[in-house]
C-alpha cells in the first residue's frame, strides 16, 4: 500500500500539534492540514495559552493528569532550549487566589506544575478580598508564536497546508484515506456534535510589561496572564453564546476586575479586545470512528472538545490521536494486504 | 538653615526627600539644595538593574538588615498605589542558584514566599544543585530617580549641576549641613581607604519572554562574579562582573564575552536576544555602609556633615532605610542647634 494519505482538519493548537505527532510517529505518512483559518485567526490565537488545566467532568482524572503531564514535560523541554523564544514558550510564576477556600485544596495537577504551595499571609495581603491562595510556576504558550513554530516544524517534514473550509468529511474521501477531525468548535457543524457547545470568552491584550507574575481568581473568571509582548486580561464564560464581536460592556468589566487584582494595570496601553469560542464538551472527544456510506468506509480520528483547557492537554491528546491514527493505518494496511490475496 | 546634599544617585535623592518630608514643616527656614556632577540617567544607580536583594550574608551587620527591611516594606506599601508605575516599581519573582547547600539568608522573611527549589526546578539549571525561589521588588532607577527629582522639585528643592571640590567650599557658601551621598567618589572629598570601586559591567538585551530573575552564585568567587539575568520593564539585564579596585568605566570586550557566554549557558534562549546597550559602573564598595555624623571645624564655628555612602551593590535595596537613618541624624543636629523648638524672640 502507498503511504497513507492523512488529512488533518483544523489548524489551531490541536490540529497542528496532532499533525506534528502523526508525522513524528509515522514519518512515511502523506499528511495535509486543511483549515478555514490559520494563525493568527484561530481560537487558539485568542487564548492566553496558560498551562493550568481545566477539569472535564466526563474524562477520568488519571487520563487528564496524564495528558497534562505529557504536555507540560514536552513544553518544559522546549522552554529550556534555544528555541524557547521562537516557540513562544516561557515559564511564568504567580498566584491563584480564592475569595472562599476551595473544597479541593490540592488540584490534581499540583504536583506537575513547579513549586506548588499555599500562599503565605504576607503574599495574601496583596489581595485583601481573597482569603486563600496557591503559588506556583507554570508554562505559557504564546500565540501566534507557538502556532507559527508548529507550522514551521510541520513544513520541514514536507506536509502541505491549505486554506479550505471543509463542510462534510465525506468530501475528503476521494483524496484521503484517514481524516483527523481537529475542527474545534467547527465540529458542531462538521460532524453534527450536539454535545459540543461554545463558551464565549472575551479577553483584552494589553501592553503592561512591568507585570511579570500571573494572577488568577480561583473562580476562573478573572485572570492576568503576562505573555511575551502583551498581558492577557480575562475574561468571560458565556455558554451557548456564538457571538464573535467584542462587547464594550464586557471590556470595561474585565478591565475593572483585573485592575482590582492588580491596580497598576490602570496604566496599561494599547488595549486590544479579542473574542474566542471555547469548544466545550463534558469530555474531550479523542476517538476513532469508522464512517460508512454506500459500502465505502472512511476512518476518522476525532480530537476536539477541549473547551477551556486546550493548551494544557494539547500534546497529550495529540499523542493519543496519533496512536489512534496508527490503528487506522494498521487496519488499512491489513485490509489492503487482504485485498491482494 | 541651608542643607546641601552632594550626590544625585538613589542615595542622594532619597535622603533629600526623606529630610524634606520630615523637617520642612518643623523648620520653616529649611533650604535644601542638591549638588552633583552627574544626574540621571548618568549615575551609578541608573545602570543597576534595580532588583531588591541584599548580599547573601549580612556578616552580623544587623543594622543593615533592618535598613533593607525598612526599604522593602516601604516599597511594598507603595505597590498598590498609582505612584508605583511612576516610581518604576513592580514585583518580580525568581531564582537564586548555588552549587552546594547554603544557609538561608537574613532576608528570607523580608521577601515574599521564600522557599527552596524543588528537584524538578533544578532541572532547569544544570550545574546548580541547590537554590531559592522568592518574590521580590524591582525599582528601576531610570524611572525612580526622575520621580524623586519631581517630588523634590515640587517641594522647592533646588538642583545644581556642579562638582563640589570640598566640604569647605559648601560651608564657605553658607551651607550649615552637608549630606555626603557621593558614592564611589566620596574619597575625593575625604580620603577613605575602606571605600573601593566594585566594577561591574552589564549587557542590556531585548528578551521579553524572561519573566524571572536568575542569580547564580559561586561561593568561592564572591558576589556578582557569577552570571545573573534580571528582566526589567523594557530590557533584560545580563551581568556577572565584580572587579574590586578597578576604576575603569569603559566596557571591556573580555567582560562582554564572559557575561554573554555564561548567561547564554544559563538560559539558552538568550542566544536569540538582541543586544541593545552595554554599560559599566562602579559599585561604591565598603565593608559596611558609612552612615554617621561628623562635626567639621569651619573657621571659628562648627559645621556638620552626614555621611551616607558605601552601599556597594545593594544601594537600591537599602536606600530608604539609610535615608531615614540620615534624616534621624539630621534631626539630632537640629535638636542640638535648637532649631526645632519654638523660635526665640529676636532682641
Amino acid at each position: 500500500m502507498a503511504a497513507p494519505r492523512v488529512a488533518v482538519v483544523g489548524a489551531g493548537v490541536i490540529g497542528l500539534s496532532t499533525a506534528l505527532c502523526i508525522m513524528e510517529t509515522f514519518p512515511s505518512c502523506s499528511l495535509t492540514v486543511l483549515s478555514d483559518q490559520f494563525s493568527p485567526n484561530t481560537t487558539s490565537d485568542v487564548a492566553a495559552g496558560m498551562l493550568i488545566p481545566h477539569t472535564y467532568p466526563g474524562t477520568p482524572i488519571p487520563v487528564q493528569k496524564e495528558w497534562f503531564k505529557e504536555t507540560f514535560t514536552y513544553l518544559f523541554a522546549i522552554s529550556n532550549s534555544a528555541e524557547a523564544s521562537e516557540a513562544g514558550i516561557h515559564l511564568v510564576s504567580g498566584w491563584q487566589v480564592f475569595k472562599n477556600t476551595p473544597k479541593e485544596e490540592l488540584p490534581f495537577w499540583s504536583d506537575i506544575v513547579l513549586g506548588f504551595r499555599p500562599m503565605s499571609e504576607a503574599e495574601l495581603q496583596k489581595f485583601p478580598q481573597h482569603r486563600f491562595g496557591q503559588a506556583f510556576t507554570t508554562l505559557k504558550c504564546d500565540c501566534p508564536p507557538y502556532l507559527l513554530w508548529l507550522e514551521k516544524r510541520l513544513k520541514a517534514t514536507g506536509i502541505q497546508m491549505y486554506t479550505r473550509k471543509v463542510v462534510d468529511l465525506w468530501d475528503l474521501q476521494s483524496e484521503y484515506n484517514i481524516i483527523v477531525n481537529c475542527a474545534g468548535i467547527g465540529a458542531h457543524q462538521l460532524v453534527g456534535d450536539e454535545k459540543l457547545f461554545p463558551v464565549r470568552g472575551q479577553v483584552l491584550k494589553v501592553h503592561a510589561p512591568w507585570v511579570k507574575n500571573f494572577i488568577r481568581d480561583g473562580d476562573g473568571l478573572t485572570y492576568i496572564y503576562p505573555g511575551i509582548h502583551k498581558v492577557t486580561l480575562g475574561g468571560t464564560r458565556e455558554k451557548e453564546n456564538w457571538n464573535l464581536s467584542p462587547d464594550p460592556g464586557s471590556t470595561k468589566d474585565i478591565f475593572d476586575r483585573c485592575c482590582s487584582l492588580e491596580p497598576s494595570l490602570r496604566r496599561a496601553q494599547d488595549i486590544e479586545v479579542k473574542v474566542g469560542l471555547r469548544p466545550s464538551r463534558q469530555c474531550v472527544r479523542v476517538q476513532k470512528e469508522l464512517l460508512s456510506q454506500g459500502g465505502v468506509k472512511l476512518p476518522v480520528v476525532h480530537n476536539y472538545g477541549h473547551g477551556a483547557g486546550g493548551f494544557s492537554v494539547h500534546r497529550g491528546t495529540a499523542k493519543e490521536a496519533a496512536r489512534l491514527v496508527g490503528e487506522c493505518i494498521a487496519i488499512l494496511q491489513g485490509s489492503s494486504s487482504r485485498a491482494k490475496l | 538653615m541651608r542643607v546641601a546634599v552632594i550626590g544625585a544617585g538613589v542615595i542622594g535623592l532619597s535622603t533629600a526627600l526623606c529630610i524634606h518630608q520630615q523637617y520642612h514643616s518643623l523648620v520653616p527656614s529649611l533650604q535644601l539644595e542638591v549638588y552633583a556632577d552627574r544626574y540621571t540617567p548618568h549615575t551609578t544607580s541608573d545602570g543597576a538593574a534595580g532588583l531588591w536583594q541584599p548580599y547573601l550574608s549580612d556578616h552580623g551587620n544587623l543594622q543593615e538588615t533592618l535598613w533593607n527591611k525598612e526599604t522593602f516594606d516601604h516599597l511594598l506599601g507603595h505597590l498598590g498605589s498609582p505612584a508605583a508605575r511612576e516610581m518604576g516599581l513592580f514585583l518580580l519573582s525568581g531564582y537564586n542558584l548555588f552549587t552546594q547547600p547554603v544557609p538561608d539568608p537574613s532576608w528570607k522573611n523580608i521577601v515574599l514566599g521564600f522557599r527552596h527549589l524543588t528537584p524538578k526546578e533544578l532541572e532547569l539549571f544544570p550545574g546548580y544543585s541547590y537554590g531559592w525561589f522568592n518574590t521580590a521588588l524591582m525599582l528601576e532607577c531610570r524611572t525612580y530617580l526622575p520621580w524623586l527629582t519631581n517630588r523634590l522639585t515640587q517641594r522647592g528643592v533646588k538642583f545644581f549641576h556642579k562638582k563640589v571640590e570640598s566640604f569647605q567650599e559648601m560651608f564657605a557658601q553658607g551651607v550649615d549641613v552637608v549630606i555626603n551621598c557621593t558614592g564611589v567618589r566620596a574619597g575625593e572629598l575625604q580620603p577613605d581607604p575602606e571605600l573601593q570601586p566594585g566594577r561591574g559591567q552589564v549587557i542590556k538585551v531585548l528578551a521579553p519572554w524572561v519573566k524571572h530573575f536568575i542569580i547564580t552564585h559561586d561561593i568561592e568567587s564572591g558576589i556578582y562574579k557569577s552570571p545573573y539575568v534580571i528582566p526589567g520593564s523594557e530590557f533584560t539585564v545580563l551581568g556577572g562582573i565584580y572587579q574590586h579596585g578597578n576604576w575603569s568605566e569603559e566596557n571591556s570586550a573580555q567582560d562582554h564575552k564572559t557575561i554573554w557566554e555564561s548567561c547564554c549557558r544559563l538560559l539558552p534562549a538568550l542566544q536569540k536576544a538582541k543586544i541593545v546597550e552595554e554599560w559599566s559602573g562602579l559599585r561604591p564598595a565598603r565593608p559596611w555602609v558609612r552612615l554617621e555624623r561628623e562635626t567639621v571645624r569651619h573657621g571659628h564655628s562648627q559645621a556638620e556633615v552626614i555621611h551616607n555612602y558605601g552601599h556597594g551593590g545593594f544601594g537600591i535595596t537599602i536606600h530608604w532605610g539609610c535615608a531615614m537613618a540620615a534624616a534621624r541624624l539630621f534631626g539630632s543636629i537640629l535638636q542640638e542647634k535648637r532649631q526645632v523648638s519654638p523660635p526665640l524672640p529676636r532682641l
